[in-house]
């Protein structure tokens, strides 16, 4: 699976690399720019947190490890991650004797659908603070309203109000970033 | 029955999806945020994110032989006490008392009365020591309760027991992301526990059955000020996208304590930590290099102990002990 880049973004990209290869130090870049990516595409293959925590972890310490084997031939780095990810799923699964439910999609669905959760996972994290922690603590942390309400010293009313203007602000965000 | 608001609605439905029942009609607009709704339990925790990239740092900047040779070794320790023991002071030390020892199946006793006037006592939970102090003998009482996390094997069955004795909830047990049950209440001297039930993993290393936790204005100032008074390590730090630190472990001594920027309710309180070190005068002078203020210098107490006591620009208050220095030596033990 390939995500699209633009020639310039690919450029910067394979700038990075070559900087992370003399440089480890430099990864960071390269984690901060590919983690919404890999973990979204990690997430929607494994619904259990910590398995895809692990796996994700598993990646990017792999890609580190080997990063100087890599060869850069104008495809998105993200696209070695992807593979490092499948490779380390498909090792679990068939440690586990379990068969991967094999998603009857095409790459391009695939990769559309990575693509929107990793904007939106980018999205949440460019909300107003509470509105990012009303949604943080409802989604991520699964708390109840009331949870929050009691967490944040605000009114059950308020913090539905927040959990609804980041909804409307994150659809219109989304549909606008699809436009 | 009147139209529901579409703030309701929405919430309804998120309710609805959350616990995977079948959505009602919705409107339209609610509809779309649904679908947006339906992707977030899957976005990624901040805290695993920096996590990670924090281990993936470590590895860059120390290959695994020089791992070993420069891994901080645990600072020698005394005998007794842990390096860091929360002080809790309060009027209502007997209530903590009979608290701990309802809830957490606490035991030790009062050692005596204390320089002003109050209680002293030491109790233990599991590997952990505090000491609870005051009383309502205690002379100016100036109220020094604590954060404390603790872990135990049953969240529901500690926290019945702690309601049981009279604490205040201030989160019902529940499962959180990361794996754990964990609940949250107050007890009756004002101090905060967090009461954590670990699954699917095992302790990290270090971490007591009782964990002193601060919630600092400036965390990241406060992580500096420990590394640079008490030679503090730095465990783990888990940022916020803006860089304010939500959680971080620092390794003091042989003991952790959790960090976390002061946010909503969890404002800094005034806390007092007694910390047990080889040289207290050594750490006196150093905790006075890194910003900390004396309020006593380096003494002898009738108790046996070396005793010297600092302020920080963080609301704590810290007695620094060792055993006397000898006369006929260097000053280290």
């Amino acid at each position: 699976m390939k995500p699209e880049l633009q020639p310039d973004e690919l450029d910067d990209e394979r700038l990075l690399v070559e900087a992370a290869q003399r440089d480890p130090g430099r990864f960071a870049d390269l984690y901060e720019r590919n983690f919404d990516r890999v973990y979204a595409y990690v997430a929607r293959r494994l619904r259990d947190r910590s398995q895809a925590e692990d796996v994700v972890s598993e990646v990017f310490h792999h890609a580190l490890a080997n990063l100087g084997k890599f060869e850069w031939r104008g495809v998105p780095f993200c696209a070695w991650l992807y593979r490092i990810a499948a490779n380390a799923i498909a090792d679990r699964f068939e440690k586990r004797g379990k068969e991967l439910g094999a998603p009857d999609e095409t790459e391009a669905a695939v990769n559309d659908d990575v693509e929107r959760r990793a904007l939106l996972s980018q999205l949440v994290n460019g909300l107003p603070p509470e509105q990012r922690r009303v949604i943080v603590q409802r989604f991520v942390e699964q708390r109840t309203i009331k949870e929050i309400a009691r967490a944040m010293q605000r009114s059950e009313g308020a913090v539905k109000q927040l959990q609804f203007r980041a909804l409307q602000a994150l659809r219109a965000r989304m549909e606008d970033a699809h436009a | 029955m009147p139209e529901r608001s579409p703030i309701e609605q929405l919430n309804l439905a998120i309710d609805a999806l959350l616990s995977g029942k079948a959505q009602a009609r919705l409107e339209n607009e609610v509809a779309q945020m649904i679908d947006v709704a339906a992707l977030l339990p899957a976005l990624p925790r901040q805290e695993f994110r920096a996590q990670l990239k924090s281990e993936l740092t470590k590895e860059k900047r120390m290959p695994a032989t020089a791992r070993k040779i420069t891994k901080k070794q645990p600072a020698k320790q005394p005998a007794g006490h842990p390096t860091v023991v929360p002080y809790i002071a309060v009027v209502q030390a007997r209530e903590v008392i009979d608290f701990v020892q309802k809830t957490f199946g606490a035991t030790g006793k009062i050692m005596g009365t204390g320089s002003q006037g109050g209680i002293h006592s030491e109790y233990r939970i599991g590997d952990a020591t505090l000491m609870i102090g005051g009383g309502e003998e205690w002379k100016n009482p100036d109220p020094r309760p604590a954060y404390l996390h603790v872990y135990v094997d049953d969240c529901d069955a500690t926290y019945d027991r702690a309601m049981k004795a009279g604490a205040t909830s201030l989160n019902e047990p529940a499962d959180r992301p990361y794996g754990d049950r964990e609940a949250g209440v107050r007890d009756a001297g004002g101090n905060t526990w967090w009461i954590g039930q670990l699954r699917n993993r095992t302790r990290p290393a270090g971490l007591r059955d009782v964990t002193l936790a601060f919630e600092a204005r400036g965390a990241a100032e406060f992580i500096d000020f420990l590394k640079a008074a008490f030679a503090a390590d730095e465990v783990l730090r888990h940022e916020e996208p803006a860089g304010t630190v939500r959680h971080a472990q620092v390794r003091v001594g042989d003991t952790i304590v959790e960090i976390g920027e002061a946010h909503g309710p969890w404002q800094p309180i005034k806390t007092t930590v007694f910390l047990t070190v080889p040289d207290c005068e050594a750490v006196y002078e150093k905790a006075l290099r890194a910003g900390a203020k004396s309020v006593s210098p380096p003494q002898q107490t009738p108790y046996g102990l070396y005793v010297a006591t600092v302020s920080d620009d963080f609301l704590n208050t810290w007695y620094i002990t060792s055993a006397p220095p000898r006369k006929s030596s260097s000053g280290q033990r």
